[in-house]
């Protein structure tokens, strides 16, 4: 991703979509290894995390020539074809899959360390400012919900408090969320 | 902007919806312009928290078996989250006749779907002679099915028209109510349907969508692939 400009992705789409095989494959070189790894973290299961890649690929290919490089950047539209593929298959499979947990990450440690070019490029600290100002644990159900896919109830069950208070928790904090980075814009 | 539906975007994106509210929501999306912006705002977002993510390299079988499966795929445009964002709700006056004429380009297949609702007096219409179809589409082609549903007779008739099944998969129909998860009516062949207005369904700003499906349907009994195909009932 370093090397990667915004300009280059978006115009490796836009060769996709008029069926550009080699660009295809460029995108591919470019993007698999952080859409693999978003996938991986929320299915925490690597053939599943496979497939999905495989799927979103497939996706890509034929979505291509809906990307308008208007609506925002070409990692966004990527990133999120990878995290609804994945965010469906979990939620398909249930709390079968919510299995180990031994490598966890600290995400508010995480966003916290200076970035690549990528974060510059999507503008990290706004972000990172305006989720620093949601109190706990508030801040890490959304940063678990986003990074690994935790599910209204396996909050609950992690923070012991009931799925509604969660709800509430998670719709308070993306609201507050939505104004500061307006604010902050 | 509704708020609700704005959270509704926020907990999408956020990944903390139910399979159920999901597919509902993704539905929602595919119909209506203004939920397809709330999503892309809150996508944005928090778009930048992937540049946390560390890289891992796939391994080398993802893309030959991504490239093996190039050649058999038809070039749908699927409904993913909105991206089709041009999608155009025609209505027109008896105008069936237009869609028998005109073959279909090779490659241009249109993702649009038209649906007829018969029977005035259930709709509480009014009295006098109407009659309309809405086509959802994007290029102006053939839809790919005609939905008609007899609130008469208690009926829903399929008759496909240019959809395109992807070869190992199948095209399942779902009816989707107002606020409800979808119901599956079935899968979708070469033959017209028909089948029985689903218990407890109401027309008014009913959906149907149609998805990509393992072969014989979804698993589990909600919508499981991408909508390939959806549009909104109108009066006929």
């Amino acid at each position: 991703m370093q090397k990667t400009d915004k300009t280059e992705l978006a115009n490796l789409l836009l060769a996709i979509g008029k069926g550009n095989r080699a660009a295809f494959k460029d995108l591919y070189d470019r993007t698999a290894p952080k859409l693999f790894s978003v996938a991986l973290r929320i299915l925490r299961n690597r053939s599943l995390a496979e497939d999905v890649l495989q799927d979103v690929f497939l996706r890509i290919w034929q979505n291509a020539r809906n990307f308008s490089p208007e609506s925002g950047p070409a990692m966004a539209w990527l990133n999120s074809i990878a995290r609804n593929r994945s965010i469906d298959m979990l939620r398909q499979k249930g709390p079968a899959l919510a299995a180990d947990q031994e490598d966890e990450i600290d995400w508010t440690e995480k966003i916290a360390e200076p970035n690549d070019r990528e974060a510059e490029m999507m503008d990290l600290s706004a972000l990172r400012h305006c989720l620093g100002e949601i109190e706990e644990p508030a801040r890490t159900c959304i940063l678990l919900a986003y990074y690994e896919g935790y599910s209204r109830e396996e909050l609950a069950e992690r923070y012991d408090k009931p799925v509604n208070t969660i709800k509430t928790w998670l719709h308070r904090s993306l609201i507050a969320l939505k104004s500061c980075l307006e604010a902050s814009r | 902007m509704s708020a609700d539906y704005d959270i509704d975007a926020a907990e999408y994106v956020l990944g903390t919806l139910s399979a159920e509210e999901r597919a509902a929501f993704a539905a929602l999306v595919a119909r209506d312009a203004s939920a397809r912006q709330a999503l892309h705002a809150w996508e944005a977002r928090l778009a930048p928290l992937n540049a946390a993510v560390p890289e891992i390299a796939p391994p080398p079988a993802v893309w030959d078996a991504i490239e093996a499966s190039l050649d058999n795929l038809p070039r749908f445009t699927v409904l993913e989250g909105g991206q089709a964002a041009d999608i155009t709700i025609a209505k027109l006056q008896r105008s069936r006749a237009r869609w028998r004429g005109g073959a279909l380009a090779a490659g241009a297949l249109a993702a649009s779907l038209a649906f007829l609702v018969t029977d005035r007096a259930l709709l509480h219409a009014p009295q006098q002679p109407k009659s309309y179809i809405a086509a959802v589409n994007r290029g102006g082609d053939q839809p790919a099915l005609i939905v008609r549903v007899d609130l008469a007779t208690g009926n829903v008739f399929v008759r496909p028209v240019a959809a395109e099944v992807p070869s190992g998969k199948s095209l399942e129909l779902w009816y989707i109510g107002e606020g409800k998860a979808p119901k599956s009516m079935g899968l979708i062949d070469k033959d017209p349907l028909k089948m029985p207005v689903p218990g407890g369904a109401t027309v008014d700003k009913a959906t149907f969508a149609v998805t990509v499906e393992p072969q014989g349907g979804s698993p589990t009994g909600g919508p499981t692939g991408p909508i390939v195909y959806s549009g909104q009932l109108i009066q006929e």
